[in-house]
């Protein structure tokens, strides 16, 4: 029901935000600044997409809470929290949306982040309802949504930087296994954990041609399960005004 | 193009996360503890051997353990409470009076066996029982030798169900009888880990809690022998299944429950089980070179042949696996009220002790 949901949002922000792309370069066109010469008036609305590769760092996993009871082989283990299993980074790739104004202020629109556990993680036993259970942070994996929010812009010949802060809405899971006498049984579900938040975002930008750039940014994790709980950093391609 | 497949391939290579080493974190919060409780501690026999008495010594066991249990007088099918000889009797009352002036309290286990030390048969338990002069002539025994102690605790292994009514009796009379000879001398029972009525376990259905829990000041959920009789090689507990059994009493009485701890390993073998002490466990891994294995519960395990090639699967608890499972008895899965009975001094990692004392808070 969560990814129907996700992936249904997804497809209406990332038609929105392809449409005010459009529509930008449409209104870019009219005003002939496919003629490559510096515009002197620029568009009032603009549109802007972007992917990007990031390394998101969460500096403490969140704790995951089972609200059901879970059967394994000797018994049915009750509710109850388990622990953080420490920090954790991810392999991220993320496609992002944003509404550009006077091309001084940006409104980020709707975005979403994919990652994968990358690098070591340590398997971590805990326990819970008394029964032993094994987590394992390198199975895990998250999804954020990136929420609208506000920013400002400067451009300064082919530079340009930016700094804008947005809301998020973001979800972590991993895999773990249950001690059932002499077997381990592995979990029917992956723990999971969401939280909203707020990010940070600050970026340098050079431009590669007329519509797109390169930029390297560094989001912090102003709150995200936790305050200041890490951070993502990377490398970001955008094509707009 | 294939410049970015490469790189998209190169980065999903490396996008994937691994094991790295393994940590130990207990609770939702930061700091890793075992609950504090009430510790006992079972000794199988009526006197203590010098190693025992040593590892009691230790501050480590003064910190963790606050009675000594001493399995040694046995209920004869005749109506005699042995040991009956004088001698022997003092003996156990001076070994009592030992273990209190090194600050335990000291408590004796009655069994019911015959004179090899083997538990009657169901048959013969059934009859004897059902019989109120026996139950009345040990009785009268059972007090006599309780004087000297500062507890009774009654221990039957896979009693007949059909004995529970005069099971239920018998605890109500001795209890009764134990507390007119001395006020302060507590009155406990071993009951089998069921964990649902009619019970899972041999022996189960023969204790009635309900009734005889105004009788006794403990109920001692005998939580061991996860693996045995023939169900495989394995773990002689499992943390979560010991929870179920210790809730499961508490259900059934208002009295004061412990929880047991396996201080002994067990040996399988084709369709045989040998209880073995740590120090063998290890000595054996030694010799034939096993790599030692931890089990989903901390326990270690290894495989091996003995000289006449016959496979063998040996599972034993060190500091390190008991730790972990008291550690997963927090106060919130089991109250804190709930005690801990370690079942088997002499058989435990040396180290055990220590261990526990450092990570109890």
């Amino acid at each position: 029901m969560l990814l129907h949901a996700v992936v249904r949002s997804a497809l209406f922000f990332s038609l929105l935000a392809a449409g005010l792309a459009a529509a930008s370069s449409a209104s870019a066109q009219e005003s002939g600044v496919w003629s490559g010469v510096v515009r002197e008036r620029p568009a009032r609305h603009d549109g802007e997409i972007s992917l990007d590769v990031r390394d998101y760092w969460l500096r403490a996993m969140p704790k995951f809470s089972l609200s059901d009871p879970t059967q394994i082989g000797v018994r049915a283990i009750g509710t109850g929290v388990l622990p953080s299993t420490g920090e954790q980074h991810f392999l991220g790739f993320a496609f992002d949306t944003k509404y550009i104004y006077e091309q001084r202020w940006e409104f980020p629109i709707f975005g979403m982040v994919f990652g994968g556990a990358v690098g070591q993680s340590p398997r971590v036993i805990s326990s819970l309802d008394g029964t032993m259970v094994e987590m394992k942070p390198w199975t895990a994996g998250t999804i954020s949504l990136l929420l609208p929010g506000v920013g400002v812009r400067i451009k300064a010949r082919r530079w340009m930087f930016s700094a804008n802060a947005r809301f998020v809405a973001s979800w972590v899971w991993e895999q773990a296994a249950y001690a059932s006498g002499r077997s381990l049984d592995d979990s029917p579900a992956a723990l999971w954990a969401g939280t909203f938040g707020v990010r940070g975002h600050v970026e340098a930008c050079r431009r590669l041609d007329v519509e797109s750039r390169l930029c390297l940014f560094a989001e912090p994790h102003l709150y995200e399960f936790g305050f200041m709980n890490g951070g993502s950093a990377g490398l970001r391609w955008e094509y707009g005004k | 193009m294939k410049r970015a497949l490469f790189a998209l391939t190169i980065v999903a290579a490396i996008g994937c996360g691994s094991e790295g080493s393994t940590v130990e974190h207990f609770g939702s919060e930061d700091t890793q503890s075992i609950p504090m409780r009430t510790g006992s501690v079972v000794v199988e026999g009526c006197k203590l051997d010098s190693w025992q008495t040593s590892q009691l010594q230790s501050a480590a066991a003064r910190r963790v353990l606050r009675d000594v249990i001493l399995v040694c007088p046995s209920m004869r099918a005749s109506g005699d409470v042995a040991p009956v000889d004088p001698d022997a009797r003092a003996a156990v009352a001076l070994q009592l009076a030992t273990i209190r002036q090194m600050g335990y309290s000291a408590r004796l286990a009655v069994t019911l066996s015959d004179d090899f030390g083997q538990p009657l048969s169901s048959s013969r338990e059934d009859v004897v029982f059902a019989d109120a002069q026996w139950r009345a002539n040990v009785i009268a025994g059972i007090a006599a030798i309780a004087k000297s102690s500062d507890g009774i605790e009654i221990d039957l292994q896979k009693a007949p169900s059909a004995i529970r009514p005069y099971l239920s009796q018998f605890i109500i009379d001795l209890s009764n009888a134990v507390r007119l000879g001395g006020p302060n001398v507590q009155v406990g029972v071993f009951v089998p880990p069921s964990v649902m009525s009619p019970s899972d376990v041999q022996g189960g259905d023969a204790y009635d809690l309900a009734a005889i829990g105004a009788s006794v000041d403990h109920v001692r959920v005998m939580t061991l022998d996860f693996s045995c009789c023939g169900a495989g090689p394995g773990p002689a507990i499992d943390s979560g299944w010991a929870v179920d059994a210790v809730r499961f009493a508490m259900a059934q009485t208002n009295a004061a429950i412990d929880v047991a701890v396996p201080l002994y390993g067990t040996d399988f073998s084709g369709s045989s089980e040998r209880p073995v002490t740590y120090l063998e466990a290890r000595a054996i891994a030694d010799a034939v070179h096993a790599g030692l294995l931890r089990g989903p519960n901390g326990t270690l395990h290894f495989t091996w042949a003995d000289a006449a090639g016959q496979g063998h699967e040996t599972w034993f608890d060190d500091g390190v696996s008991t730790a972990r499972i008291l550690s997963a008895w927090d106060a919130s899965t089991l109250p804190r009220g709930v005690g801990v009975v370690f079942y088997g001094l002499g058989a435990e990692d040396p180290m055990l002790w220590d261990t526990i004392s450092r990570g109890m808070r």
